[in-house]
């Protein structure tokens, strides 16, 4: 268990916001459902913190990237906070997306020189 | 988001997280956990609760709020915990803000405060200059008044005014006597005043025969016609003649001077005013002037200057004179002389908030040392250092809140306490009344709040969070005592507070021996007994001179009649309170035109004058009755005047002419004692003496009666009332007994004394307690060092050298560091206070051993527990 722990890859600063909206987009969702849906994903890769998890949906609460709202869950008869994507966030997702795409080619580029090259 | 949703904000992210904490405890459940071990399992997937909720908080950007209010809380509970620190902390700095609060109240009365009138700052006082004297408030004559007026062009309208003028009020059952100015007509436009009743005075009504008419104060209006709104046009005797009320001022107008008027007449310049020679006059004691727009007070001056120039040249009564132009604010306040005082007084309360916050950094350090294991702890769960130095911050903060509002809370009876002190003298009062908590002087205290609150919290702060926290938590009580540098620190604290003390109780001690000095010293004549009688002679019924001399000689006779009274005798100033001087030529001497005209104060008195006061004749002979208008007229002189103006020849027999509106040379007949003109003079002034039986003593409007008696003032003064009416029944008579007004004479030094005494011992005090603190606290940290030490086998007596042995080099540094900025004190007051005599040492040395003493007492007492410490309980002490 500590060993795969170790393996599982700590979430880069600033990537969590990014991968919120972009769950987002397949529609609203509360806390649980995002970080078991990025877990699953993943393949339980990126272990969800929920220590970051819950800051980081008020900070994008705070920005406007998303709006929360008390709703029943339709499987369940209890009331979730469900997160929702809001047009700011989509501009925002966008951006993110390009940002980190920038990022990663920037970082293959000096990683496998070679192989871009051939 | 905002602070006040915080509580809603967090309530909902509660819910949400047990929502879905729940949910997963459920998930959990339907993977086949058992319902207990599904909670547990739930609840190490999620984690800390409590942190991410603390995340959470600072992710909605209110963090700093948060920990401020947490802080705050924190910081409350602290001091509430801790009464008795809390009391002493808050209770140091409220004395230090409420006495800086009270005398910033006299500053911002007397120095900075405009006259309430539209526009202050355009409002201008223009004075003329003695350029050989270098005094640069002096009078103004009317003629150059006029010729200023007529000449400038920087202002747009200006006005003269003779300002306390004493009149009396008849037509009631008694006379009545009354202060007043007179202003030309233009006086209140230049003020921008307009009258709440009534009118101002008309442009023809200075000139004589239009002038008889009155402007009422508005307090003289409520008094004498209880807010009539008819008193206008109804007529008001003044001086014995008619005068028609043509309006009443509201209080603004009487407010913007100093001589506070409580009525108002046209001022009428005579013939002799306007005559060529009456340019030397000065008798206009204030000239009023409204910039014109745009136009600056340093550009009015340039603009006088150049006409002073021109009038110089043209007369030759004008040479050497200049004009000084300030606005009516700076005018005032340096009418009323009391800058340096002020300055002194806000130094010496300075300083005593100094020593306020020493005591309060000491005892916070002493406490940060004390908190040190739970700082520790703080530091050890993850606090940063700035978080530490913030939460102590904080309690400093609230320190000061508090001590700030008690101090304030406690200015407000400081201000009344202060303006009953003023009490002493009729300008006193006027000044008290002014004293009040202004906008300036709020924003004073605030700012010395805050500023104590930096000073006496930062340095403990910052100190206290440098406890390394592995040392303290595995090491407890035992070496966490003295680091050397928070000791340093406190022993620099107590030599500093030391030394203030020894400054401010040597400059109460220098004070105290000028007063004792001025009460002690004789000032050339016997006040025991003496009474002095006021009569006003300035109506027309004494007009001409005979009738002068006749009321006096006859009021003289009926007071000398009454068998109460030994001896009476007119004096036309009367010392103690009354300052006048006049120039004078010798003759055969030529006036030398570079220097300034000889002057000497001048009295004009009765032939038993120096018998009643008592003052010796050293050569020659006194008046006599032949000395009258028949006989050649004579001088006497006092021996200051002899000394200062014939050092090298007799002044018997010499001819001198006095500016006293005779023009007749006077023969000096005798020299008598010196006296001084006000109490504890340190140089006697030169005076000469005429008789009022030859001089028409045309300059006073008042002239007085010295009247010696074994009787008490309240048993004399209806006999001494009664003789005058019989003669004058619209007379208003004033009785003053000498030591009276040798008291309203001391009233400022005798204030000042007060206060200085107060801020000394404040600071004694102050300073004892804080050594006392720091002292008990060095104890308290030692107590395991003291218990060793008496387990090696110390005796009682050794460590009570010990701990007095420390103090005792602290109280040394400390009183050699205060003697030396106090040994310039007696210079420092005797150069800054008039009239202040430069004194010896021994209010240093008598401050120094004061504060010594007291320091010695703090130190001792402390000392004393030290030295019955139980051994074994020492040791024991963690």
């Amino acid at each position: 268990m500590p060993k795969q722990a170790q393996q599982r890859a700590n979430l880069l600063l600033g990537t969590l916001d990014m991968l919120i909206l972009r769950t987002l987009v397949w529609g609203p969702a509360h806390g649980h459902q995002i970080g078991k849906h990025i877990q699953r994903t993943t393949n339980d890769f990126l272990q969800m913190q929920h220590g970051s998890l819950y800051p980081a949906l008020h900070r994008l609460e705070t920005q406007g990237w998303v709006i929360a709202k008390w709703e029943k869950a339709p499987d369940r008869n209890r009331e979730f906070k469900y997160y929702r994507l809001t047009e700011k966030g989509k501009k925002q997702l966008l951006l993110e997306e390009s940002q980190w795409k920038q990022m990663t080619d920037a970082v293959a580029r000096v990683m496998w020189p070679v192989a871009e090259e051939s | 988001m905002r602070w006040w949703q915080i509580r809603k904000r967090d309530a909902d992210l509660e819910r949400e997280l047990r929502s879905d904490l729940e949910l997963e405890a459920e998930e959990q459940r339907e993977n086949g956990l058992a319902p207990e071990e599904a909670h547990f399992a739930a609840q190490r997937a999620f984690g800390n609760t409590v942190l991410i909720r603390e995340h959470t908080h600072e992710a909605w950007g209110l963090a700093p709020f948060e920990r401020l209010w947490q802080d705050v809380r924190y910081g409350l509970r602290q001091l509430v915990r801790n009464p008795g620190f809390t009391a002493v902390a808050v209770m140091t700095l409220a004395l230090g803000v409420a006495i800086n609060t009270s005398i910033f109240s006299a500053v911002s009365a007397f120095l900075l405060r405009k006259p309430p009138v539209k526009d202050p700052d355009t409002l201008c006082a223009i004075s003329s200059k003695n350029l050989l004297r270098g005094f640069d408030l002096v009078g103004v004559s009317a003629l150059d008044f006029e010729s200023w007026e007529r000449q400038n062009k920087v202002f747009q309208n200006m006005a003269a005014a003779e300002r306390g003028s004493s009149f009396t009020i008849t037509g009631k059952t008694e006379p009545e006597s009354v202060h007043g100015d007179l202003v030309t007509p233009g006086y209140f436009a230049v003020l921008g005043v307009t009258p709440g009743i009534g009118r101002t005075f008309l442009p023809d009504e200075d000139r004589a025969g239009n002038n008889h008419v009155v402007i009422l104060s508005s307090a003289l209006w409520q008094e004498r016609y209880a807010s009539d709104p008819n008193a206008s046009g109804k007529d008001l005797e003044i001086n014995g003649a008619a005068y028609r009320i043509v309006g009443v001022m509201p209080s603004i107008a009487e407010t913007t001077t100093i001589s506070r008027p409580e009525l108002w007449v046209p001022l009428v310049f005579s013939t002799e005013d306007l005559a060529p020679s009456a340019r030397s006059n000065h008798f206009i004691d204030l000239v009023l002037g409204r910039l014109k727009t745009g136009v600056t007070v340093k550009q009015a001056q340039t603009e006088m200057d150049s006409i002073a120039r021109r009038l110089e040249q043209s007369y030759p009564t004008n040479k050497d004179w200049g004009v000084t132009v300030l606005t009516l604010q700076k005018f005032n306040s340096r009418s009323l002389n009391v800058r340096n005082a002020m300055m002194l007084l806000m130094i010496a309360v300075g300083l005593v908030l100094l020593i306020a916050c020493t005591n309060v950094a000491g005892l916070l350090l002493s406490r940060g040392a004390c908190r040190a294991h739970e700082l520790a702890v703080r530091s050890a769960l993850g606090a940063s250092r700035t978080r530490i130095v913030r939460q102590m911050l904080t309690e400093s903060l609230l320190i000061g809140i508090a001590g700030g509002g008690v101090g304030l809370l406690l200015s407000f009876l400081g201000v009344r306490l202060l303006r009953s002190g003023f009490d002493f003298n009729e300008l006193g009062k006027q000044m008290g009344a002014g004293l009040r908590i202004d906008l300036p002087t709020l924003l004073f205290t605030l700012s010395i709040i805050l500023l104590t609150t930096i000073v006496f919290g930062l340095v403990p702060a910052i100190r206290s969070s440098k406890v390394p926290p592995s040392g303290t938590l595995s090491q407890t009580g035992r070496t966490s005592s003295t680091g050397v540098a928070s000791s340093r620190i406190r022993r620099v604290l107590v030599t500093g507070e030391v030394a203030l003390a020894v400054i401010l109780l040597t400059a109460a001690c220098v004070d105290i021996r000028e007063v004792t000095r001025e009460l002690r010293e004789p000032n050339g004549f016997n006040p025991q007994g003496l009474l002095s009688v006021n009569l006003d002679v300035s109506g027309p019924r004494y007009k001409q001179l005979d009738a002068r001399i006749a009321l006096f000689e006859q009021v003289t006779q009926k007071i000398r009649d009454i068998a109460e009274v030994e001896d009476a005798a007119p004096d036309s100033c009367i010392p103690m309170g009354c300052f006048y001087s006049t120039n004078f030529t010798v003759a055969g001497r030529d006036p030398q035109p570079s220097s300034a005209p000889l002057s000497s104060d001048f009295s004009v008195v009765g032939p038993e004058y120096f018998r009643t006061m008592q003052i010796p004749i050293m050569r020659g002979r006194g008046f006599s009755t032949t000395d009258n208008a028949r006989g050649s007229v004579v001088a006497i002189v006092n021996q200051e005047f002899a000394r200062r103006f014939f050092s090298n020849e007799d002044v018997i027999g010499k001819q001198i002419e006095v500016d006293d509106g005779n023009h007749k040379w006077a023969q000096v007949v005798g020299i008598v004692g010196n006296v001084n003109s006000s109490v504890g003079q340190v140089h006697s002034p030169p005076r000469v003496y005429e008789s009022y039986l030859q001089v028409p003593v045309n300059g006073f409007t008042t002239m007085g009666l010295v009247v010696r008696s074994r009787v008490p003032r309240a048993a004399l003064a209806p006999l001494l009332r009664q003789a005058v009416w019989s003669l004058d029944d619209s007379q208003p008579v004033g009785i003053r007994t000498m030591q009276d007004l040798m008291n309203e004479n001391l009233g400022g030094d005798k204030l000042l004394v007060g206060l200085m005494s107060l801020f000394g011992c404040l600071a004694l005090g102050l300073a004892g307690l804080g050594i006392y603190g720091i002292v008990s606290y060095s104890i308290t940290q030692r107590t395991c060092e003291i218990g060793i030490r008496f387990a090696l086998g110390a005796k009682k007596r050794d460590i009570l050298r010990l701990v007095l042995r420390e103090g005792g080099m602290l109280i040394g540094i400390g009183c050699a560091i205060g003697i030396v900025p106090s040994l310039l004190l007696p210079r420092a007051f005797s150069g800054l206070l008039n009239g202040f005599a430069l004194q010896g040492l021994q209010a240093v040395f008598a401050a120094a051993v004061m504060v010594a003493v007291a320091s010695w007492v703090a130190t001792y007492i402390p000392a004393r527990r030290a030295m019955k410490l139980d051994p074994m309980r020492a040791l024991r002490t963690e």
